[in-house]
């Protein structure tokens, strides 16, 4: 492999693809929907748990590769729904998620006894499910897909998913939702619901999330409570933050960095790795506070004198930092 | 002109904790009226003007539009019945471009590319070919002020409610919002909110003056601005 000297092999590069489209699931929802999901590991886990229960019963790998999609995004649907059309507000939504993503971990965590069971799989409480069937050709079902061709896969199917938010961006559909983010009120004073628009967004991130989970499973053969832990759900943001909210990109350098990062880390005992992110996260902050990626576009377009895109004027605000601007003018209630 | 009311509200009272905003407002609006709502800080007429907008919850009362009552309507669904709103602080899309910002409220009801057109007709209106392609949030107020009209403009509204549309604006700039107010109002009905008096005797036909939450008076412009009562309101005076 190209990478080999950098002491990667596909094993790791295939989970770093599957991270860099968890972390994609994030940086759109958050840095293009404004939505700041603290629990996106809800999604992957449900994507991971529900190809796992679905392969169990199916026997066969494809429909549940879909329903690892469908069925995060529809939860995303109907979560997101209640949290939008009740109007709740950046903090509460932020505090709601991540209690949905723990409810889910301690749930998931006592399913151990025999009354857990959906359909022939068993939850397995803290143990988690193995054993279920993995993705194979679709014309060949004895001819898995593990190993480098996994890898290839997963890679592909980032970049499909890549390709294809961008191309929404664009869309009439992606530019409202831009318009929402920059400002809701002016988006619901020239018509637009966005209460629903806001919903479809955390669809789509819940489905990309799930369909990392799903990568995820057939990567590791097992699915354990941990994917929906509080660790996981910090991780991506600061997989997002590192690498650029705002861009597409930068998230998925960003969970690149910190995912090979933390690989590095896990060889040696000197330092606890948690400690090492977190530095990495406050200097990111520090130094770079529109993440790693803006920069280097930054640089790149400057040398060449190109114009600036789209995606790199964005870039430029961070949704977190919404700027309340009051200037002169009366105030009057 | 026909008897033709479009807006109604009806004993219209907002509360908030023990303060009384709007104190059982009664208000009727023709089809192609251009009315101003006048009245010192804290009369209620942008507490009124919010109501109409769906973006407060009058305390009781019904606020009807055509007939339709859209008494706790979402600012969205009073925007869908054809209503544009401008509102205080100038609300833009900062971040994206002048083009950008009016492009989507016209996309909102139209195909992209009928959109596209309509965006650079109202560029030519509002003079801000120049500014097309910049962002909003470098502009200045009065920029902003007229970008966001822009907005509005390119929602074909029917009603149009402007508030506090002069704030901040250069002499030429004004001049250049009582034109596009007059234009507007060819084919269009306006609510105008608005302090500054000069501008006002520029557009205004009908006044309603607002006082502590009341309707104080509703005149034509001339008589409203020789009453000593609404003069005493500006003033301070003790009645």
């Amino acid at each position: 492999m190209a990478l080999l000297p950098l002491g990667v092999d596909t094993f790791t590069l295939t989970v770093l693809c599957i991270y860099a489209l968890l972390g994609l699931s994030l940086g759109f929802i958050w840095g293009f929907g404004g939505i700041l999901c603290f629990g996106q590991a809800a999604f992957f886990g449900l994507g991971a748990y529900a190809y796992a229960i679905a392969a169990i019963n199916f026997g066969t790998p494809w429909a549940p590769f879909f329903i690892a999609i469908i069925f995060p995004a529809l939860i995303a649907a109907v979560f997101g729904g209640m949290l939008f059309f009740g109007r709740l507000n950046d903090v509460y939504l932020a505090v709601l998620t991540l209690v949905f993503t723990l409810i889910l971990y301690k749930f998931m965590n006592v399913t151990a006894g025999e009354n857990y069971i959906i359909g022939k799989a068993r939850l397995g409480g803290y143990n988690g499910i193995p054993g279920f069937e993995t993705l194979s050709l679709p014309w060949d079902p004895s001819e898995y897909i593990y190993g480098d061709s996994l890898f290839y896969f997963s890679l592909s199917l980032l970049l499909l998913v890549f390709l294809g938010l961008r191309w929404l961006l664009k869309s009439p559909f992606g530019r409202v939702m831009i318009g929402v983010r920059e400002n809701e009120l002016r988006a619901e004073l020239m018509g637009y619901d966005v209460r629903l628009i806001k919903t479809a967004v955390f669809a789509i991130g819940g489905g990309v999330a799930g369909l990392a989970g799903c990568l995820y499973a057939n990567w590791a053969e097992i699915v354990t409570p941990n994917l929906f832990s509080l660790g996981q759900s910090a991780e991506v943001i600061i997989w997002v933050i590192v690498g650029g909210a705002g861009t597409l990109f930068g998230p998925i350098l960003g969970a690149a960095i910190m995912g090979y990062m933390k690989f590095l880390l896990g060889q040696q005992s000197l330092i606890d790795n948690t400690l090492v992110m977190g530095a990495v996260l406050v200097l990111a902050v520090l130094l770079l506070p529109r993440g790693i990626f803006p920069v280097i576009a930054d640089r790149f377009t400057r040398k060449t004198g190109r114009e600036r895109t789209t995606r790199s004027r964005s870039s430029r605000k961070r949704p977190t930092r919404k700027r309340h601007r009051r200037r002169e003018g009366s105030n009057e209630q | 002109m026909s008897n033709n009311i479009v807006v109604e509200a009806r004993d219209l009272t907002v509360r908030f904790d023990g303060v009384v905003a709007l104190d059982n407002v009664n208000l009727k609006l023709q089809r192609n009226e251009l009315r101003c709502l006048i009245g010192p800080n804290g009369a209620g007429k942008s507490t009124f003007f919010k109501c109409l907008a769906g973006m407060q919850l009058p305390t009781s009362g019904e606020m009807i539009v055509e007939g339709e009552a859209t008494t706790g309507y979402d600012p969205f669904r009073v925007a869908r019945l054809g209503i544009g709103i401008k509102t205080q602080v100038p609300s833009v899309m900062d971040g994206l471009s002048v083009h950008e910002n009016i492009w989507l409220a016209a996309r909102r009801t139209q195909s992209t590319r009928k959109a596209n057109g309509i965006v650079d007709d109202i560029l030519g209106r509002l003079k801000l070919g120049d500014l097309a392609r910049q962002d909003v949030s470098t502009l200045a107020h009065g920029q902003r002020q007229i970008v966001e009209l822009g907005i509005v403009l390119a929602g074909d509204p029917w009603l149009v409610l402007l508030d506090e549309p002069a704030a901040g604006l250069t002499g030429d700039e004004v001049e250049r919002m009582v034109n596009v107010i007059k234009e507007i109002n060819d084919y269009a009905t306006l609510i105008v909110v608005e302090h500054d008096m000069h501008f006002i005797r520029q557009i205004a036909k009908m006044v309603t003056v607002f006082h502590q939450g009341r309707v104080l008076i509703e005149e034509d412009v001339d008589t409203v601005l020789s009453d000593p009562i609404v003069r005493d309101v500006y003033l301070g005076k003790r009645r």
